[in-house]
């Protein structure tokens, strides 16, 4: 499912355009991204919980060629199911 | 930065103002955008949402683990997995603080965890050192053994006669290869290696073969060779870790072989020759010299053993019949015990042993005629004397 269907579902679900569907997801995801860029947590009920979390800086190597490279630390927005959500997915993943 | 705990009706409340859409209304909107990401992924197992990311569901087979407090084998039953990849506008306005950091390619160590690759570097470092100094240094190494090998054997040219210096040139020339394989046995590997064993074999045969007559060619043979050894360090590319251990090595195979060859010729050639000179003012008989050097010091002890048992039958032995220390406080009066020189056993040992004195070690040397005491041949049968204390 692509943007443009999941807009179209979504304009089915609310009764929208797909443009004004369109134009209010964009204000969310501006609104999410800037409460992931304060470091906010979201969860949404029955969802997940998005967090942003921190990584430290490390040293990777290059299996082939041996070279090592210090990659830097970094914030990075990650997801976690909520256990509602894992169960449903299991039942309907599987098809 | 703000750290928040956000619910769904902060977002709401967040986009209603955004977008100027009635609370009632955006918090709809919101709940329902979540709820149709759900469906999706139940429908499609994956979801993008343009500017936010992709949701995806990801099969996990089942495996076998094990429980680590009981050791049982359980199996992780097969599950399906949730996962979000922020979108590349999300992921950047997320890592805004630290967009400045660029991932680093190392060079040289700087972190502790790095120590290894620093070392290897300084080694690296040290080894280029290396390669400036030695061909120099085995230069300078190469003349001197040239120039200890012409300084010697003019030396024993002229000093020796023919039948002594052959015998300990053999000697020498035995010598060689055991320092040589000592030394060499770790590695066998170079061409390097090879050459300079057969240059080697070059010199041990004319030794052999020749007289004093080719010393000279025999000089400039070793000339020719250090010539050689120069040219295969112009030959050999510098920049190579390994020629350069080669060179230290060559250059010390040959200092070594210097040092042998004076060593052994040395000490044993010269207490030979005043040995010699001494006998043959004391008319004794010529046999040993003629002899092989090594039988040389053994024939003369059993020759000193038949006279000494001879003594030893005519009960009281005269003390002047038996070699005596000049200036000795005690004299030799008989023949205390037969011993063998073994390996690892030293005169002073002995003495400890029969005397407890190992300052008496010299009345041993004397009864056998142990010019040096500290080059003793294994085996070599030793008699033990008896010593009285001189009465004066």
């Amino acid at each position: 499912m692509n943007n443009k269907d999941f807009i179209a579902a979504l304009s089915v679900k609310e009764g929208l355009t797909t443009r004004d569907t369109q134009m209010l997801v964009n204000h969310l995801v501006a609104e999410l991204t800037s409460q992931f860029e304060n470091g906010s947590q979201l969860s949404v009920q029955n969802f997940g919980q998005f967090e942003v979390k921190k990584k430290l800086e490390r040293v990777v190597v290059n299996p082939s060629t041996g070279q090592r490279m210090l990659v830097p630390p970094k914030l990075v927005l990650g997801f976690k199911a909520s256990p509602n959500m894992k169960g449903r997915m299991q039942k309907g993943g599987e098809s | 930065m703000i750290e928040q705990k956000l619910t769904l009706a902060d977002l709401a409340t967040g986009l209603s103002r955004r977008a100027s859409l009635p609370m009632r209304y955006s918090e709809d909107f919101v709940r329902s955008f979540f709820k149709v990401i759900a469906d999706g992924l139940m429908h499609d197992n994956l979801v993008k949402v343009k500017g936010f990311g992709t949701f995806k569901l990801i099969d996990i087979e089942a495996r076998e683990s094990i429980n680590v407090a009981t050791g049982e084998r359980i199996e992780i039953a097969g599950h399906t997995k949730v996962s979000f990849t922020p979108d590349p506008v999300l992921r950047d306005a997320v890592n805004k603080p630290f967009v400045e950091f660029d991932t680093v390619i190392l060079n040289e160590g700087t972190d502790t965890a790095l120590m290894e690759a620093t070392d290897d570097e300084v080694l690296s470092e040290s080894i280029a050192k290396t390669q400036v100094e030695t061909p120099e240094a085995a230069a300078v190494q190469i003349a001197q053994f040239v120039e200890e090998s012409a300084t010697e054997k003019p030396v024993e040219g002229s000093a020796l006669e023919e039948v002594v210096e052959k015998p300990h040139q053999e000697e020498a020339a035995v010598e060689e290869p055991v320092q040589e394989e000592i030394v060499e046995e770790p590695v066998h590997k170079d061409n390097v290696e090879v050459e300079v064993e057969d240059d080697e074999d070059e010199v041990v045969d004319e030794q052999d073969d020749d007289k004093e007559s080719d010393e000279k060619e025999n000089n400039n043979n070793l000339l020719l060779e250090g010539n050689e050894m120069n040219d295969y360090y112009d030959t050999i590319p510098s920049n190579n870790g390994h020629s350069t251990l080669w060179m230290i090595f060559v250059a010390l195979l040959f200092t070594l072989i210097g040092y042998c060859l004076g060593y052994y010729w040395h000490p044993i050639v010269l207490p030979e020759l005043c040995s010699e000179k001494t006998e043959d003012a004391e008319s004794q008989s010529k046999e040993p010299q003629k002899s092989e050097a090594d039988d040389e010091v053994t024939v003369e002890v059993v020759i000193e053993d038949s006279t000494a048992v001879g003594k030893d039958a005519s009960d009281i032995a005269a003390s002047a019949d038996y070699p005596q220390l000049e200036g000795g406080e005690y004299l030799i009066v008989g023949v205390l015990a037969n011993d063998t020189m073994k390996a690892g056993k030293m005169l002073s040992k002995m003495a400890i042993q029969y005397y407890g004195d190992k300052d008496l070690y010299m009345y041993i040397c004397t009864m056998n005629n142990i010019e040096n005491p500290d080059i003793v041949p294994l085996n070599m049968p030793l008699l033990i004397p008896k010593l009285e204390k001189k009465q004066e």
